[in-house]
């Protein structure tokens, strides 16, 4: 269009903004081909010829500049074939109303596969996510920054050319090949972090804890942030370091003590120790406060033992309660060595204890989490299996008769002839989300038939953990 | 659990559903019919007398049922059909592995485990299947009778143009009012004053253009302020050339489409210039919405992907809001051996689906994806303009570009040095993409992305 019919045209938009005729602004040309019409005919084809005009020859003008976004960055692994897709997403509904979406992507991961960025991206800069999807964790929270993620070894100089969970990801292994050189790294850089960043940070010293920390751990004492204060001193408790006031520390234990009783048993001149059943729910509260305020080696000290023999002593399922205040306490102050023996006790204990070993699979290496899950899952049901849901240390580890060996497999089986039970749906998607994943791939389609051929609808949704695990291939070697 | 004739009888809710039915079980009517024997399900694809096909789903476990038509009877004759076809094997049923949106219908399918309950008979009438084959007696019309009917078919016809005719008048004479008073105050009253002459024009017995006007206050208020005034300028100009390009020849199949009424499935099928192409079809988006009048639209968007330049078509079906949500008729990205017929006019969109195969063989690439980026995206726009200037929008089909936001908040799609603005909910996830072609159409103001081949593969956009 040339520049004079483009005035015109603005001002005949102008011109029936506020109404009137706009006949005589018209292009010249324009108004030769209006002019056949007489009256009122004359607008409305000038009318059609500027719509025309403003549809076809115009188009919005793009702005001088675009807030550019770095391309989404590939992922260490590969992306899920796409038959396992939709059961992926059909069990990523179901887990994630469950909050168990790091579980399922866990074991994505776990058969060597990736997720599909349309199937589940990182909301934020969500934390909860396996290690892999770091790059993807670092672009949602900074897709509009320019960098592009940096190939280099992590170093103090280069330091600042990791986004926050990448160099997260890289520290967590530098920590586990070079732990010295990781303390290094932290005591050099960490201190300029935000708190929250901080906090994570300082949370990998928790792989590989060792004497050579001390130094570095009393330093944060003095941090800024309560949080930071408080792990550090769990961490140093965790090196049979003694912190704070001595004599408000020994009034504490020697409360903490009154509340529990000490029992001697002739026959076997064997010591244990139990909790005391007490009166009013403030003292509750207050064992409670106390148990959080203390350490393990600590309250072993008190009573003149070490805190390896005071788990061992400990009289289990009295009250569970305060066993999982003991199991808190345990996995806040108590040393590595410590929580093996703990496990091994409370396997022993069963019921409740065993329950609670749960919360002890975190700190454990990974083989004993599996015996310990293992353990559990021979003589649990179904009802009692919650704590385990969140702790997953071992996929793809069984072998279909053993799966169907265990207690669950048993009731899970007689759920599926109970048609009558209304909580039938409920105690079998939460059976089958727990062990779907535990079979080797090939384990999972007899898994299937069997459970099929109990009377399950093959479309049952509580299958599709299992069909999953059937759909994706097994991880090379 | 096999199913039976009598269970079809038992389930239908009362003899016209099972006659209807009967009208159905031919295999001709079903471009596809599946099953799975491991789950029980067999499920199919219904060529009904809309433009996109039902899709049908039955567990024979339990004669759970679920189709995508907008019938209130349950089961409803698709479901009957398919039943009917599986009991008496009328037609074979291919073993496949279970499609997406029959996993989708039995996720949301509430499960209460139970064992099939013993199949209930409908309240009402007993039926009969044999009496859906009773003949009907045969109406004889004398010669006298029938060139009655043809006298007042053309009678019905004069008086339609008639009608039409005034309603132009009528609708001209309301946009050069809106243009004398000032368009100020249209846009501030738009709601209101296109209600008006809308419902005046279905007076006329002009229902396409009563229902373009009202649905017109709401896209030009989708639209940020500065660019209203322009919008109604271009649309009322539209309606004129609409206007007066049927004055000029009322007897127009396209014309009249846009004014009143569509043609019939069957007039479309029997129009000697209808195009038909036959060729690979690749679904580009669905886009479901409901319309002022109380009408759901329901669009289905195909390319040709063995075309080059693109080829698209428009699968487009009307039904009332009241009759419920609708589910999709197609998987976006899903390519079928099809054909299609399209109604007859210079626009050329609008088809019908003639027959259809499912492929097996993967997905075929988009033949014009590596045109280059700097190429003239709008030119089929342009084209199609020239040819039916009165249409809002056209399908484009674009080369390699990103997605990127401006300072505004605005997102645009960039190719090279041009860019467009879009109209979508784009997820965040898109920014990050590499598009290597993405399909659209275009309005004259925004793109509304419908998929794009990309580097993750295929996505689709809603709106």
């Amino acid at each position: 269009m040339k520049q004079d019919e483009q005035d015109a045209l603005v001002r005949m938009r102008d011109c029936w903004f506020a109404g009137g005729p706009a006949y005589d602004l018209a292009p010249a040309p324009w108004q030769t081909v209006a002019a056949a019409q007489g009256g009122e005919g004359r607008e409305t084809v000038l009318l059609a010829l500027a719509g025309q005009a403003f549809q076809v020859a115009y188009r919005p003008a793009a702005p001088q500049t675009f807030l550019t976004s770095s391309p989404l960055p590939d992922l260490a692994l590969p992306t899920m074939p796409d038959a396992a897709r939709s059961l992926f997403r059909a069990a990523l509904k179901n887990f994630d109303t469950h909050g168990l979406t790091e579980r399922l992507l866990g074991f994505v991961a776990s058969r060597g596969f990736a997720v599909h960025p349309l199937d589940w991206m990182p909301q934020g800069a969500t934390i909860d996510a396996p290690d892999l999807y770091a790059p993807w964790i670092d672009w949602v929270a900074r897709r509009d920054a320019q960098a592009a993620p940096t190939d280099e070894a992590l170093t103090s100089e280069t330091w600042d050319s990791f986004y926050p969970a990448a160099r997260r990801g890289e520290l967590l292994r530098l920590r586990v090949q070079d732990p010295g050189a990781a303390r290094d790294l932290l005591q050099a850089k960490a201190g300029g972090e935000p708190a929250e960043v901080r906090l994570r940070l300082v949370q990998i010293l928790g792989t590989n804890l060792q004497a050579e920390d001390q130094l570095y751990l009393e330093g944060l004492l003095a941090d800024r942030s309560g949080k930071i204060k408080v792990l550090a001193a769990q961490f140093l408790a965790r090196l049979g370091v003694s912190m704070g006031d001595e004599q408000q520390k020994r009034d504490d234990l020697a409360e903490l003590a009154d509340f529990l009783d000490v029992k001697k048993s002739l026959f076997l001149r064997k010591r244990s120790f139990a909790p005391k059943i007490l009166k009013t729910s403030a003292q509750e509260r207050r064992r409670a406060a106390l148990f959080e305020g203390c350490s393990l080696r600590d309250l072993a000290a008190w009573f003149e033992v070490d805190e390896a023999t005071f788990v061992e002593d400990w009289s289990y399922n009295n009250l569970s309660e305060v066993d999982e205040m003991l199991v808190g306490l345990a996995m806040r102050t108590a040393g590595d060595a410590t929580l093996r023996t703990m496990k091994d006790c409370m396997v022993a204990a069963g019921k409740s204890a065993l329950l609670l070993s749960a919360h002890l699979i975190p700190r454990l290496p990974a083989s004993d989490g599996f015996d310990l899950q293992w353990s559990a899952l021979k003589i649990l049901d179904v009802d009692s299996l919650d704590s385990f849901q969140d702790y997953a240390p071992a996929f793809s580890m069984l072998e279909a008769d053993d799966v169907l060996s265990i207690m669950m497999a048993k009731t899970l089986r007689a759920d599926i002839a109970d048609t009558e039970n209304g909580a039938r749906q409920w105690r079998l998607e939460r059976g089958l989300r727990l062990i779907g994943f535990l079979a080797r791939h090939e384990a999972a389609q007899t898994l299937l038939d069997h459970f099929i051929a109990a009377g399950l609808p093959p479309m049952d949704p509580s299958l599709i953990p299992l069909r999953l695990n059937a759909a994706l291939p097994p991880k090379s070697p | 659990m096999s199913l039976s004739v009598q269970d079809v009888e038992t389930l239908a809710p009362d003899q016209a559903s099972l006659k209807s039915a009967s009208k159905l079980t031919g295999p001709a009517k079903w471009p596809l019919l599946a099953g799975n024997g491991e789950s029980g399900l067999i499920w199919g694809e219904c060529q009904g007398s809309g433009a996109n096909p039902y899709r049908v789903v039955v567990d024979e476990n339990d004669r759970g049922t679920k189709c995508t038509c907008p019938s209130r009877k349950f089961p409803c004759k698709h479901a009957l059909a398919l039943m009917w076809i599986r009991a008496e094997n009328k037609a074979p049923f291919s073993d496949a592995a279970i499609p997406d949106w029959v996993t989708d219908w039995l996720g949301r399918r509430r499960n209460t485990g139970s064992a099939p309950a013993a199949l209930k008979p409908s309240a009402g009438p007993a039926k009969s299947i044999a009496e859906t084959f009773a003949a009907e007696p045969e109406k004889i019309e004398t010669p006298e009778a029938l060139a009655r009917k043809e006298r007042g078919r053309a009678k019905r016809a004069e008086d339609k143009k008639a009608s039409l005719h005034y309603a132009m008048v009528e609708l001209e004479q309301w946009i050069s009012d809106q243009t004398r008073l000032g368009l100020a105050g249209f846009l501030e009253d738009a709601g209101a004053r296109c209600r008006n002459i809308a419902a005046r024009l279905v007076d006329f017995k002009a229902q396409a253009l009563a229902s373009r006007l009202d649905e017109l206050p709401s896209r030009l208020m989708a639209l940020p302020m500065e660019e209203r005034t322009e919008a109604a300028i271009a649309e009322l100009g539209k309606l004129v050339l609409l206007s007066r390009a049927w004055q000029a020849d009322p007897d127009d199949a396209q014309l009249m489409r846009n004014v009143a009424t569509s043609e019939t499935r069957d007039q479309v099928l029997e129009a000697p210039n209808g195009r038909r192409v036959v060729s690979v079809w690749e679904v580009l988006a669905e886009r479901i919405t409901t319309r002022r009048d109380g009408l759901v639209s329901h669009a289905t968007w195909l390319m040709d992907v063995q075309a080059d330049p693109a080829d698209f078509a428009l699968l487009l079906d009307f039904y009332p809001a009241s009759a419920g949500a609708r589910s999709r008729s197609f998987m976006p990205g899903e390519q079928f051996d099809g054909t299609l017929v399209f109604y007859p006019g210079a626009e050329e969109l609008r088809a019908i689906l003639l027959d259809r195969k499912v492929r097996g063989d993967p997905a075929q690439d988009w033949k014009s994806s590596d045109q280059p980026a700097e190429q003239d995206v709008l030119s089929f726009y342009r084209s199609r303009q020239n040819r039916a200037p009165w249409s809002q929008s056209a399908p484009l089909l674009i080369g390699a570009g990103k997605l990127a936001k401006c300072e505004a908040g605005l997102d645009w799609l960039r190719m090279g040095e041009v860019a467009l603005p879009v109209s979508n909910q784009v997820p965040d996830l898109m920014f990050g993409i590499d598009l290597t072609a993405t399909s659209a159409i275009w309005d004259g103001t925004r793109l509304d992305l419908l998929s794009a081949q990309t580097s993750i593969g295929k996505v689709e956009f809603v709106r």
